[in-house]
């Protein structure tokens, strides 16, 4: 009966000293969460301990706040790098005007553009461009778009790679990984009139660890 | 009684400068609770001070420098005593300053890395901003990133996989994947350690202290992933291509016979830059953050990607998370 009583009491001390440790472990520092994903969700934070910043190290940049997809993030600005910004100073007349009446002058001035997006059956300039206004892009149901946030022309067919430029799964941001949140748009790694990545050979060639990976 | 003569010794050598008692590094190794692996490094020490001793020829900078303690455990004074005397020995070698950080992690910060093998096209255009950045060594092209071409019919798989690839690319049915020092947060190379002279920073960066390293190479055995360098010979820098901004953890020279590898840039990311590797991929397959900040990319990812980590079963818990479109 003793011993019963006994190894009750023993039993019950380890469960006890057991769930003392544990739980005094778990409170002690980082190294008591399970894994990184659990230490991430649940250590507290806050955005006033962050002491840098993504701008301090760049010369000014000229950027356009814009809210997507519930965030709030700057873009760069897009109409003061376009060398040739007003297209009006040229495109004064509508564009199938200016085709009949000078035919060579549009290849001539653009002829280093060349439209590899999509088959030409589904785009071709006047499906971004405005014919009416050539200052501006256009939507598909014809509403303007700035030259600035041109994005949203693009997001209209490629509304997967729109969420996660958003989100910063695509994409890449200006500056650093601190605040405040300057994103490059999808013109300034694509050109939109080619927007694939090109094919070239490996900046660096290391002799080292081919003569290293032959020996093998 | 060594470490008494020790101390005397190394105030001789000072010309007679008053030390407060235990604030340099040696007597804080020295004067350490003593288990195993401190009286091993004792030992270290003592056998580091003889050698020392027998080249007492040499100038105060010298000497100070040999003696100076674990990075953790110098004090703030002794660290930016350390970096003036390491700027002044390159400005006499070369003639050129360098400016050497300390800069300590910054609070509510974790470090982490994302890796989209989807956009990678093996140009390589992170490697050479790494190795620029980073000041290694050309003679040897060591290079902390390695971009592995896979066979998309071989699946995610490094021994088929090569890493030396000069053809264009991307290749026909091939995809890439980068890998380079993950951060563990339980990393094994820094238990394998018998020096401590690598640990892991408050802010998840993996760290070495180029001066405490006795080059024993257990890291490099112990790390699953291959992110650890040896410096089989003094690495070489043209001068004129030696990056200037440096920290004293991260990208300053390094010496024969020490280990080195990716630090995140630390000189960069503390400062809140993106690591070169970042900053110079041009498809965007990088993504680095701060996986403490609930709005961050990397959190981004992690919540709405189907992401992965190599080797996870380990138990390491890299914080270099890769995923695809």
């Amino acid at each position: 009966m003793n011993s019963k009583i006994y190894s009750i009491v023993i039993i019950a001390v380890v469960i006890l000293v057991g769930w003392l440790l544990s739980s005094s472990i778990m409170n002690s520092n980082h190294e008591s969460h399970h894994n990184i994903i659990e230490r991430i969700k649940h250590e507290p934070y806050s955005e006033d301990s962050i002491t840098v910043s993504s701008v301090t190290h760049l010369a000014n940049v000229d950027t356009i706040s814009v809210m997507e997809e519930g965030k709030q993030f700057a873009i760069l600005n897009r109409t003061h790098q376009i060398q040739s910004f007003k297209c009006t100073e040229c495109h004064n007349i509508p564009l199938e005007e200016l085709k009949n009446t000078k035919p060579e002058m549009g290849e001539k001035s653009h002829w280093n553009i060349k439209l590899e997006h999509a088959s030409s059956d589904v785009m071709d300039c006047t499906t971004c461009h405005s014919n009416d206004d050539m200052d501006v892009l256009h939507t598909i149901t014809n509403k303007p778009v700035s030259f600035d946030e041109s994005y949203k022309v693009c997001a209209q067919c490629h509304q997967t790679q729109f969420k996660d430029w958003t989100g910063g799964a695509h994409g890449k941001r200006v500056g650093g990984w601190a605040k405040p949140v300057i994103r490059k748009t999808c013109v300034n790694c694509h050109n939109p009139h080619s927007p694939s990545f090109p094919h070239k050979l490996p900046s660096r060639i290391n002799t080292h660890m081919m003569q290293q990976r032959a020996k093998k | 009684m060594i470490i008494d003569s020790l101390k005397k010794l190394q105030n001789i050598f000072n010309n007679g400068i008053e030390h407060k008692p235990s604030s340099d590094g040696i007597s804080q190794v020295f004067e350490k609770k003593v288990d195993r692996r401190s009286s091993l490094k004792a030992l270290v020490g003592g056998a580091l001070a003889t050698t020392a001793l027998s080249g007492a020829g040499c100038s105060d900078n010298k000497w100070q420098e040999y003696f100076k303690g674990n990075y953790k455990l110098m004090t703030d004074d002794e660290r930016h005593q350390s970096i003036v005397r390491l700027t002044e020995s390159y400005t006499k070698r070369t003639g050129n300053k360098v400016n050497i950080s300390d800069k300590k992690a910054i609070p509510g910060t974790l470090f982490g890395y994302a890796f989209n093998v989807s956009k990678c096209q093996g140009y390589g255009d992170c490697i050479s901003a790494c190795v620029e950045e980073n000041n290694q060594d050309r003679d040897t092209e060591m290079q902390y990133i390695r971009i592995h071409e896979m066979d998309k019919s071989n699946g995610i798989n490094f021994e088929l996989s090569d890493d030396t690839f000069t053809h264009e690319v991307p290749a026909e049915g091939h995809f890439y994947i980068g890998t380079q020092c993950f951060h563990c947060e339980n990393p094994p190379c820094v238990k394998v350690c018998p020096v401590e002279a690598t640990w892991q920073e408050d802010d998840g960066i993996v760290v070495i202290d180029y001066d405490w390293c006795v080059g024993c190479r257990y890291c490099l055995a112990a790390c699953p992933y291959d992110g650890r360098r040896f410096n089989w010979k003094q690495p070489s820098v043209p001068e004129p291509e030696v990056n200037k901004e440096q920290h004293y953890l991260g990208n300053r020279l390094r010496k024969k016979g020490v280990m080195e590898k990716c630090t995140f840039c630390v000189q960069r990311s503390r400062e809140g830059k993106n690591p070169a590797c970042v900053e110079a991929c041009p498809t965007g397959a990088r993504t680095f953050g701060n996986l403490l900040d609930p709005n961050s990319e990397l959190r981004y990812i992690l919540e709405n990607k189907k992401v992965f980590r190599l080797k996870e079963d380990l138990g390491t818990e890299p914080k270099f998370w890769y995923y695809m479109d």
